[in-house]
This record gives C-alpha cells, structure tokens and sequence, in this order.
C-alpha cells in the first residue's frame, strides 16, 4: 500500500474518532470484565462471610456471583458486537468517501 | 490415490495394534473386563470416523494456506466450534467437574476463569489478528518490527507454550485412559501422538478443524445429556437439584472428616453449606489471582488459539468466530458445573477419591452411574462412551497445537527465520510436514518420559509464559505506537526466561529433602498405629500399614541426605505457584522499558500502515 495513503487515512478526523471510540469500548470492557472477575479472589480474601449469605434453597451469593460471570461475559460479547458492528459501517463510509474523492494517490 | 490406500492400510494395522489386548495392563479399571469389548468396540469406531473425516477434509488440501488455515474459508459457526473444541481440554471436562464434586464452590471458581479469558479474545486480539496475520503470531509481531529476529524469538516461545500445554495433556488423557480401560501408560501416549499426527499431517487445518467441530459437539451433547439424566429424579427443579447437595450425608461427612479434618464443631447441615462456599480448595486469594490473570491474559496469546482466527475470510467473521466459541464454552461450562455437583450428590466424594485422588473419574462415574451402574449394560455403555470422549478430547486439543507448533517451527523459523522468505511452495509444504512429524515425536518423547512425573504445573507455565511473553508483545505491537523491536524481543524472551525461573524456585517442583522428611513423619505415625494394631491383634489392617510402612521407608531410603531439587534447592525461595502477578506486569515493563531505550525508525514508520490495517483488513488502497 502507498504509505501517504495509510498516513492520509489514518490522520482523517473520523478515522481517528472510530479508532479511539473503539479502544475507549474494547479496553473499558475489558477493565469491567478485569474488575469483576478479580473481585473473586478479592472477596474470598478479604470478606469471605460476604459469599456465605445465603439467598434461597442451595444457592448463595457466591454461588450466584460466579454464575454471573457467565451472564456478565455474554452481555460484554453481545454489547462489544452490536457497538463494532455500528463501527463498521461507519469505517466503510468513511472509505467510500475517501475514494470517491479520489484524494488517495495511486 | 495409491498414496493414500497405502496409509489407510497403515493406520489400520496400527490401529489393531494399538486396540489389541496386549496393550492392556493388567490392573484394576472403572471399565470391568466384560465390558471393555464394548468399549473398545467404540473407541475402535470413533478412531475410524476421525481417521475418515482426516482424509476426507484432507482432500481440500491444496496449498501451503490450506495446510496451515484452511484458505481462510471456514464460515464462523465452523470456526467458533472448533475454537471450542480446541480450547475445551480433558482437564476442563474431567479435571474440572472432578474438582466441583470433591471441593463443590471453589471449583466453579476455577472453570469460570476459562470462560472469561475469552474476553480479552474477543475484545482485543481476533479481529486485529485476522487482519493483519497470516499464518502465526509471528507474522503479526513482524508487521512492523525486524522480521527475522521477530519471527525466532516469537516462535521459539510459541512452540515452548505449545509444549508446556502439550505434555499434560497426552501425559494427563493416558492416564485417565489407563484408569478407565486399562490401555499401558505408553500404548496411551504413543495412540494419542500417532492419532494428532495423523489428522494433521494429512489433513491440516480442514482435518484438525473437522476433529475439533466432532469432538465439541460430541462433548457437548454427551455433557448436555448427562445433566438432563441428573435433573430427572428432580423433575427438572433446578433449585431443588442445588439444595440436595447441602442435605447429601454423603457430602456431608467428606466436608466435616476429610476437607475440614474433623478440625471443625459445626453440625451436618452447615458442613453441607459449607460445599456451596469457597475456601475448601483455593485458599491463598493472591494465589488465585494470579493464575486468574495468566489464565485471562495467556488465552489471548496462545499460539493454538491465534491460529484459528486466521481461517476465516473477514475481521466481523473472526469476531463472529469468538462469539460462537464463548456461547459454545460457556454452555458446555454450566453443563460441567451440573455434572460436577451431580457426581457429588450421587455418586459421592468419597467415592470418587477412592477411585483416583485427582478426581478426574468424577464425570465417568456419573455416567456409569445415571446409565443403570456398574452392572448394567447401559451404565457401561456410557461409561464406554465417555472414554471415547475424553479420547476425542484429548486428541483434538494436541492435535490444535501440534498444528500450531509446527506452523511456528516451519513457517517462522525455517522459511522466515533461516530462509529469509525465499523458498517455494513445494518446499514450504514440505517443511510443515517435516515440522508436525519433528513435534509430534519431540511430544510422544516427553510424555514418556513424564510417566510418575507432576507435570499438572506445566499447564499453568504455559499459560504463564503466554501471558509474560506473547501478550505484552502482541498488545504493545497492536496498540502502542512507540513499541520497537528491542521492546517485543526483550518482552518474549524476558516473560519467558522469567516464568520459567520463577516456577524452577517455586514450590511447583519437587524438593527430595522435602519429600523425604514426609516420608520420615509417615513413617513415625505408620509406627504408631503398627504398635496400635499390634496390641488390637488386627492382623488383616497391620497387614495394610505394615506394607505402607515399608513403602515410605523406601522413598526414605531411597534418597540421599544432600538431595536437591533440579536447578539445586533444597527447598523453594518462593511460595507463589502461579507466577503470573510479577511476571505479567514485568513482562508490559520490559516492552515499555525497551522500546524508549532502543527505539526503531522501522517499527515508527510502520506504524500508520499496521493501523490502517489492523482497522480495516485493506492491504492496498
């Protein structure tokens, strides 16, 4: 690829919206999914009695934490999916309309 | 064709040789001897189906792309099942549901880190790589630092990942092979390692793929099957499933005598809560931490799972593809918790102990027992089909990373590393072929050779170094634009020298002197209750304890006074067993440090070009 061409894009004022709006989603995700799973160890640790409360039949609150991870890792695959989907079509107009203004060089 | 008939006939004589009663020991075995027919009936069956599909897939193999990912063609479901069946191990289904029925919480605890560690997948690394790799980590790293110093380091730590990974799973499935149907320790091995060269020396990524997508919905079918079994005496009542375990006195006694020692006042009841809380298992929280960080982080950088990502033709298929992956994980996760606790409850911790001190037969006994038991034709059917499973499992898994080693070997090392990238097609399929057949044997070698070893720790190595090494490497590269090639080579070789220190000092290894001083206080209290046994005149007990007695003075004898571990310690200098807190955060440092010291005028004016590509997948405009 002509490197005055990857320069050109990657400078673009939108290009560099959608990147950094994308690492602020990708990266804060992951510090969510980070905190959440950490907490844990954390709580094991620190509060064990908090994990012991008892909710209803065989299930507790730690039993129920961890089974929430489940559900917290579906909600960020499905959160991350739905937001890069939208950065797709985003990054593919702005490609349009760059080279419909034919301001890349060949 | 004459080519193909030729290894079919191969195969088959192997396969007879390798099913064959003479390699069977003659021991004791979940499976009794009637109805290990059954079994290997089975075994024999499901090997067949693998051997055609290998050859059937293998059709399509037509380029060096084809070998090492499929053309890029898989759709994602395909691809999202595979990444599953890759990534769902012997020790996640037998080891893991094992740990649930023995410790209850803390090993629900254990298994939910697998399924995080999807996230940093999904979130940083699939779509990136699959724009912007083409056969391994190797070729990401080298995008936009020094090629041929890139492609060594980054292979060389590849393939020890693959390794460490590698060997307990052959070493763990032979073993769990050998309970369950009595096949030798090395007939195990060696059937494992001729079995994942097979499928990948000829049939490549399409044939590993197929192996994965069989072996996943295989696994879980069987799991989801399993728990419908369990939830029927309950009427489907999930909550009355879960409230079974506090009342089981089964459980009861385990938590009260064996877990807490009969240490504890509590009454039955609590001592059944107590299964459903953690603390019985993981009982050092830094502990868990830091294998929940190289667990999450490692997964992200494992060469096997990298390597899915570049069979699919797009990044939103390759996004598409993780999704699968952690829908197909996640479900056939909450299907091990179910089967776990069901084993507790019906078969009972004690007995599973009894059996094997691990636990793995745990999911086993379960089957044989939700099929009719030990007696009946159904439970041992089950349990034959659940051999046949963990076979599928295991075969699957190493053959993913025979794949991957072999890639980093062939592709990284010799075409890039020696060859500098000139070599033909014809001698770059040639050199796969050589690299699969050279790991393969460097794996049945050392699976061998770690009979009676504990090599469980080499797992959490492997995700380890992944996470020291390849991680901070494959991030910095992706993400930061300063990053240089003195940065990613000082993390790569930094994260792994370090890891692999770190676990030498810790009490991960074997220390004799330790060792034998256990073996002298066995030998005091095995005395104590022989002079106990001897005034009771129980003869048939004193028996027992007489030869376990002699059995510790033998490791007592057996090792000298100034005995050592391997790199010389008498006893650890560490007490962390998963070093993965210190080494990830040195290994990012390493990158950092580095990459401002020596910068790279390469790596900077690369940068606008990896971006542009890591976001949109164009390689020309």
């Amino acid at each position: 690829m002509n490197k005055n061409n990857s320069e050109k894009i990657i400078n673009h004022p939108e290009f560099i919206k959608i990147t950094r709006e994308k690492k602020r989603v990708s990266f804060g995700l992951l510090g969510i999914v980070l905190v959440l799973f950490l907490a844990i160890p954390v709580v094991t640790g620190l509060m064990p009695e908090l994990f012991k409360i008892h909710l209803f039949g065989g299930v507790n609150l730690g039993f129920s934490y961890i089974l929430f991870q489940y559900v917290i890792g579906g909600l960020v695959a499905i959160v991350y999916s739905k937001k890069f989907s939208k950065f797709d079509v985003r990054s593919k107009m702005l490609m349009n309309e760059l080279i419909e203004k034919e301001s890349l060089e060949n | 064709m004459k080519y193909l008939y030729s290894w079919k006939k191969i195969t088959t004589a192997l396969s007879f040789i390798l099913f064959s009663p003479m390699v069977f020991a003659e021991q004791a075995t979940l499976i009794p001897d009637e109805s290990k027919p059954l079994t290997i009936s089975i075994f024999l069956l499901l090997f067949g189906l693998t051997v055609f599909i290998s050859f059937y897939a293998g059709r399509k193999n037509k380029s060096v792309k084809d070998f090492y990912t499929a053309g890029g063609t898989l759709t994602p479901g395909k691809n999202g099942l595979a990444i599953a069946g890759d990534y769902l191990s012997a020790a996640a289904f037998l080891g893991v549901s094992g740990l649930i029925a023995i410790y209850g919480l803390d090993g629900m605890t254990y298994v939910v880190g697998f399924f995080i560690s999807f996230i940093p997948i999904l979130l940083l690394v699939a779509e990136p790589c699959r724009n912007l790799g083409k056969y391994t980590m190797g070729d990401i790293l080298s995008y936009r630092n020094s090629f041929r110093v890139t492609k060594i380091s980054t292979a060389s730590s590849s393939i020890l990942v693959s390794l460490f990974y590698m060997v307990p799973q052959i070493v763990g499935g032979a073993v769990i092979i050998n309970a369950l149907v009595g096949v030798q320790f090395e007939v195990s091995v060696v059937a494992v390692g001729f079995s994942m060269l097979l499928y990948v020396m000829f049939g490549g990524m399409h044939a590993t793929t197929a192996i994965q997508v069989l072996k996943a919905v295989l696994l879980i079918g069987f799991c989801f099957l399993m728990v419908v079994l369990s939830w029927i005496p309950f009427g489907f009542n999930i909550g009355e499933f879960f409230a079974s375990v506090l009342r089981s006195p089964e459980i009861q006694n385990h938590v009260l005598y064996k877990l807490l020692s009969g240490s504890s006042d509590i009454d039955t009841l609590e001592a059944g809560r107590k299964f459903m809380e953690p603390g019985l298992f993981l009982k050092n929280p830094v502990e868990q931490a830091s294998l929940g960080l190289a667990l999450i982080l490692g997964t992200a950088a494992m060469p096997h799972i990298l390597m899915r990502f570049f069979t699919v033709p797009t990044a939103e298929s390759a996004r598409k593809s993780a999704l699968y992956a952690m829908a197909a994980i996640g479900f056939c996760h909450l299907l091990i918790i179910v089967i776990g606790f069901s084993a507790a409850i019906n078969v009972g911790p004690g007995a599973i102990l009894s059996v094997d001190k691990g636990g793995n037969l745990a999911a086993p006994m379960l089957a044989q027992y939700l099929g009719g038991g030990a007696d009946s034709f159904f439970g041992n059917l089950m349990l034959a089909f659940i051999a046949s499973v963990a076979f599928a499992t295991i075969v699957a898994v190493v053959a993913g990373l025979t794949l991957a080693a072999a890639s980093s070997l062939a592709h990284d090392i010799y075409v890039g590393g020696i060859k500098r990238g000139n070599v033909t097609e014809k001698q770059q399929g040639n050199a796969a072929r050589i690299a699969t057949i050279a790991i393969a044997a460097v794996a049945i070698v050392a699976g061998i050779a770690a009979k009676g070893q504990n090599v469980a720790h080499l797992v959490g190595l492997g995700y380890a170094v992944a996470a020291s090494a390849n991680f901070p490497a494959l991030i910095m590269t992706l993400y930061w634009k300063r990053c240089s090639t003195a940065g990613v080579v000082a993390a790569v070789i930094g994260g792994t020298l370090l890891s692999i220190m770190m676990v030498l000092i810790s009490p991960n290894m074997t220390y004799p002197l330790q060792v034998k001083n256990a073996a002298h206080k066995n030998m005091i209290s095995l005395e104590e209750e022989i002079l106990i046994l001897e005034n009771k005149g129980d003869k048939q007990d004193l028996i027992k304890i007489e030869e376990d007695f002699a059995l510790a003075k033998q490791v007592y004898d057996s090792i000298p006074e100034d005995a050592t571990s391997i790199i010389g310690l008498t006893k650890p200098l560490i007490s962390l067993r998963n070093p993965g807190i210190i080494t990830i955060p040195v290994g990012f440092a390493l990158v950092i440090i580095f990459s401002l010291l020596i910068p790279s005028s390469f790596s900077r004016s690369m940068w606008p070009e990896l971006v542009f590509r890591r976001e949109t997948g164009h390689q020309n405009l």
